[in-house]
């Protein structure tokens, strides 16, 4: 009889720690939850306000009909900044590397976790020429530096301008 | 001749003084440039603030779109004085600063309290935590014993049926 409590007093302990290791677990789970995967996004939509229809071709002067969308996916409260640069064929640019051009235009607002902003261009070109490289690389504030940073994020449309 | 000099010191002192004046006070241009570069840096130290407390867990959307719209009067002020219209853009670079002044305050006791809401849950959850283990574990102790009380209880309930011989 003490042999069969002192086995039954085994299997209890082992039943009553599985159970406290399992329930913590699941805590653990519901309090931290998964591990996010965290990234920005800029893209270029069309006059619709869609991925479509992009322009080809603009006159001098006139207002490029198009949306800049910037979302937000860092987990975390962010300072984006676009900034709009005019290049051609030769300008050079990278995930890691800015174009090295002026600015013509900036864009800035700060955005919570998951929201989106999305804006219109208003922007127009002056100078005739093909393959105008219209681009938009997508910075952010970085307190820790006090200064804005390149997110090595960008997108660019081609423009005929006559 | 005595008179012409004090005369002609009193209007060489006044000229000076207006000169120097002149030379210190700030044209509308310079002041609107101050003024736009003060309100970036306001807004971009709120930013610090607000990012500050969304990581200690606070309530931040409010926060962010007062600070958005400073960053809009802050893209009219750059507007106003690219068209030279420097008393505009003074004006509404003075708004955009105290707007993010305001916010920065405000960021600044959110995460006050979002960090005394986090200290208060660091020591609360794992006290709440001990508790259920132990009132978990007597629980389940009390559930045992039940279980082998019962299990005892049906053994000794046990009778032994003897099949009855068939009488030839």
């Amino acid at each position: 009889m003490p042999k069969r409590r002192t086995e039954e007093n085994l299997i209890f302990i082992a039943v009553a720690v599985s159970t406290m290791i399992v329930v913590s677990m699941l805590l653990y789970t519901s309090v931290t939850g998964p591990p996010r995967e965290s990234f920005s996004v800029i893209s270029i939509l069309g006059p619709s306000g869609k991925a479509a229809d992009y322009p080809t071709d603009v006159k001098v002067g006139e207002t490029i009909d198009m949306y800049i969308l910037v979302e937000n996916h860092e987990n975390r409260v962010e300072y984006y900044v676009v900034r709009f640069k005019l290049g051609d064929v030769n300008t050079v640019i990278s995930d890691n590397q800015p174009a090295t051009l002026s600015t013509r235009k900036t864009y800035q607002q700060i955005l919570d976790d998951k929201e989106a902003w999305q804006f219109p261009l208003e922007v127009s070109i002056n100078e005739k020429g093909d393959d105008h490289r219209l681009i938009f690389e997508l910075w952010r504030y970085n307190e820790n530096i006090g200064d804005i940073e390149y997110t090595g994020n960008w997108v660019q449309v081609w423009l005929d301008v006559g | 001749m005595k008179k012409k000099t004090v005369l002609f010191l009193i209007l060489a002192s006044l000229i000076v003084l207006y000169a120097g004046t002149l030379a210190y006070a700030e044209s509308p241009q310079a002041s609107a440039n101050r003024a736009i570069n003060e309100a970036q840096d306001s807004i971009y130290s709120a930013y610090k603030s607000v990012a500050q407390a969304d990581q200690a867990g606070g309530d931040v959307s409010n926060l962010v779109d007062q600070l958005n719209t400073a960053i809009s009067l802050l893209e009219d002020a750059k507007d106003s004085y690219e068209q030279e219209d420097y008393s505009t853009a003074n004006e509404k670079a003075v708004e955009a600063k105290n707007i993010a002044v305001t916010v920065e305050k405000n960021a600044d006791d959110l995460r006050a309290r979002a960090n005394f809401t986090r200290s208060l849950q660091m020591i609360v959850i794992p006290i709440i935590v001990v508790l259920a283990v132990i009132f978990g574990f007597i629980f389940l102790k009390r559930g045992w014993k039940w279980l082998e009380r019962k299990a005892d209880e049906e053994f000794l309930e046990m009778e032994v049926v003897v099949p009855e011989e068939e009488e030839e």
